[in-house]
């Protein structure tokens, strides 16, 4: 369950008072939506989960910094970024061609990105599984599955498709995922 | 949308999910995400959706790096060494026979010891060097598995470390002799094979005698086995459920509240919930099928080639049991005039595999029983011996395949002259899990030997040609058809006439004490030589069997 601004607000408090353990209530309450949001920018989870991990110690010794009022979830996306930026730093010169097409995009939609994620919190997030549940069975092979160059191949032998259809039916799953989360008001 | 930008859409997600694009459309791909604010829109829109499919149904990571930044944990920083939890180890294996029982009626003082063994692994966990990439066993079995990054197939090894799945169902022989069936989302870390973290997940722990005191350890709570079979469910808040299927466990937690360890004795048939923030075990009703259900695997055939018995025939064996000849509970030997196999007890019968073909099958129940060779052999000295034989064997349990157990007892007692064994959790073979032991006493009986380890590690589910051989004066180990392992021998190893034992250690073990170390898994085409066979014969047996296909549910 997400924390309230006041209630976040109250371990923030605890936290600065010395009680490191009330930091991990910012974890489970912020988590999931902290790794949605890299995970629209990175590829492998395990990057994701580094790197989420990164921010959370990074936010933890920064927390003083932070100020009433604020945005947390804000803060805890820029925090990220700068994660993000230093991550790419290192590895674009070594990468491979298609993870270069990647950064690439992610750059160029960097700011879109920050704006359609804003409204997102981890409550939202989890709320995704309910939608993926209710999706046709094909539909919901496919997005359960996971989608990289290999598994999509394998997946497409299993299924007695092509690879494009199976990127197909990942498309229009995102498109009924869509208008899941809008019907029930919680998607901006 | 346009179907030009619909296309363009498509190709820069499936780009950026992996597939290859030729580099003039890459270009022109990343050409329109500058110019066009509303694509630009789009793909952020779809990106972001597909991070939250990811994120959602990936599994929450451990956060270790955090919490030893938030020091959590750490208030009783304890000088640890890996030794002091193969002594604990050790003592729960030292525990007097009948081990069970004596545990069930003195649970308080047991639950106690545990409690101090679980305490001091926890922290021993935390802060040990514990060894990266040691095989904790193998994955048997797959059913629509999908690893969080780049997966283990089955027949291969599952080693220390972490372990994310994904999805799907997976089913592993651990080294220890543990069987372990886990359901994916699931948030795994092999400490070693006695030691699972698990952070999430649906677990299934079927666990053999000899590998007591295997735990599973959850955020802030621990299960140890004291009997046979448990299941724990933990979801991704860390609440867990844990159920005792056979025999009993330990369930214990640390109590936020008040800094103290709580600890139950689960015992069969009952469950527990688990809250590991605030140490409570409660007792509950629950159906065993909320819990993971084991797959019933099934032992793939053995498939030979039609010359394969002229082969074996054509080197001179003394005795050749091929199974498919029996009467009244007697495996017939093929030569003319040689002693039969007696099955004796009900564990063990001769089993049909789906290719119509038959084997000796040893199930899995807690009797002593075997098949034992009717008459005498007596080697000829000087000249060595062989018995070969196909096995499969469900688990890395502790089991003896085979013995020799001489007629006259030897001044060591009435163990076997030789044997070759599932060595298990075992002393002897530290530092050799999931292997093969051909072992060689002097004298008859005594526990020390002049033993050979197979290299490399065999695997459960899968049938395996064996020779087990004395050639002058080296002993020698062959599998699949290639020689693993060999030592000279002391030269006071003597030859006597004898009798061959299957399925466990020797008619004589009781199963309310010693572990009668018994073989789960069938036998077949089973021959024993006067001679030590050569490589190139034992090589051209081999090549004339296979593994019909892998363990099915």
């Amino acid at each position: 369950m997400s924390l309230s601004n006041d209630e976040l607000q109250q371990v923030i408090d605890r936290v600065l008072a010395g009680d490191r353990e009330a930091f991990l209530e910012i974890v489970r309450s912020h988590g999931l939506m902290l790794r949605s949001y890299l995970a629209s920018q990175l590829y492998y989870i395990d990057e994701v989960d580094d790197l989420a991990q990164e921010t959370f110690i990074a936010v933890y010794r920064n927390l003083g910094k932070f100020r009433k009022g604020e945005d947390f979830g804000a803060w805890l996306r820029g925090v990220a970024r700068n994660k993000l930026y230093m991550f790419y730093r290192g590895r674009s010169r070594r990468g491979a061609a298609m993870e270069r097409f990647r950064e690439e995009v992610n750059r160029e939609v960097e700011q879109e990105i920050d704006g359609a994620t804003s409204g997102d919190t981890s409550e939202n997030v989890e709320r995704l599984l309910g939608c993926i549940a209710r999706l046709p069975e094909r539909m919901r092979r496919v997005v359960r599955a996971g989608l990289d160059g290999v598994r999509t191949s394998a997946l497409a032998e299993e299924m007695e498709t092509s690879p494009a259809a199976i990127y197909n039916l990942n498309y229009r799953a995102h498109q009924l995922l869509k208008e899941c989360l809008a019907r029930d008001g919680r998607t901006a | 949308m346009t179907d030009e930008r619909h296309d363009d859409l498509r190709d820069l997600l499936m780009g950026w999910q992996g597939a290859e694009l030729d580099p003039a459309r890459q270009e022109a791909l990343l050409a329109r995400l500058r110019s066009d604010p509303a694509f630009r829109r789009a793909v952020a829109g779809e990106l972001r959706l597909a991070g939250m499919v990811r994120a959602v149904q990936s599994p929450e990571p451990r956060w270790l790096g955090l919490h030893e930044e938030l020091r959590i944990g750490m208030e009783e920083p304890v000088p640890a060494t890996i030794s002091l939890v193969d002594r604990m180890r050790g003592a729960l294996s030292d525990l007097p026979a009948p081990r069970r029982s004596w545990l069930a009626s003195h649970w308080v003082f047991a639950a106690a010891a545990m409690a101090v063994v679980a305490t001091s692994m926890v922290f021993l966990i935390r802060f040990a060097g514990v060894p990266k990439g040691d095989p904790v066993g193998v994955l048997v079995h797959a059913d629509g598995l999908v690893w969080s990054a780049s997966g283990t197939q089955p027949g291969q090894k599952i080693t220390q470390g972490p372990l994310k799945l994904r999805s799907g169902r997976a089913t592993l022989a651990l080294v220890n002799g543990v069987t372990l069936n886990v359901e994916g989302p699931a948030v795994l870390d092999f400490r070693s094979a006695d030691q699972l973290v698990c952070d999430m997940g649906r677990i299934r722990a079927r666990v053999p005698p000899c590998a007591q005191g295997f735990a599973v350890d959850g955020p802030n709570f621990h299960v140890i086995d004291i009997g046979t079979e448990f299941g724990v469910n933990l979801d991704r808040r860390g609440a867990g459920e844990v159920m005792v299927f056979d025999g009993q466990a330990l369930v214990s937690t640390m109590d936020s509240r008040t800094g103290g360890r709580r600890t139950t004795l689960v015992r069969q048939d009952a469950a527990v919930s688990v809250d590991g923030r605030s140490g409570d075990i409660l007792p509950v009703n629950m159906a065993a099928t909320r819990f993971l259900a084991p797959p019933d695997l099934r032992i793939p055939s053995l498939v030979l080639e039609p010359e394969y018995a002229r082969a074996v025939r054509e080197a001179r064996p003394w005795g050749y049991w091929r199974c498919e000849l029996v009467e009244e509970g007697l495996v017939l030997n093929e030569i003319d005039g040689r002693p039969g196999l007696r099955i004796l007890g009900e564990r063990v019968n001769v089993a049909r595999d789906r290719q119509g073909f038959h084997q000796l099958q040893f199930a899995d129940v807690r009797q002593v029983d075997g098949a034992w060779q009717e008459g005498l052999w007596m080697p000829a000295a000087g000249n060595g011996y062989a018995l070969e034989f196909w096995v499969v064997s469900k688990s890395y349990a502790n089991a003896t395949i085979a013995s020799f157990l001489p007629t006259v007892p030897g001044d060591g007692g009435t163990g076997p002259s030789w044997s070759v064994e599932i060595p298990g959790r075992n002393r002897e073979a530290a530092g050799q899990p999931g292997r093969l032991k051909f072992a060689h006493r002097w004298p008859d009986g005594q526990e020390g030997a002049v033993s050979v380890f197979s290299q490399p590690m065999f695997m459960p589910f899968r049938w395996h040609h064996v020779v087990a051989q004395r050639s002058g004066d080296r002993l020698e180990l062959y599998l699949d058809g290639a020689l693993v392992a060999t030592t000279p021998l002391t030269g006071r190893e003597r030859i006597a006439p004898g009798r061959l034992f299957f399925g466990q250690r020797s008619p004589g073990e009781s199963d309310t004490g010693r572990d009668a170390r018994a073989l789960v898994g069938r036998l077949d085409e089973i021959a024993c030589y006067d001679r030590a066979l050569t490589a190139d014969e034992i090589r051209d047996h081999a090549r004339l069997g296979r593994n019909g296909g892998g363990p099915e549910a």
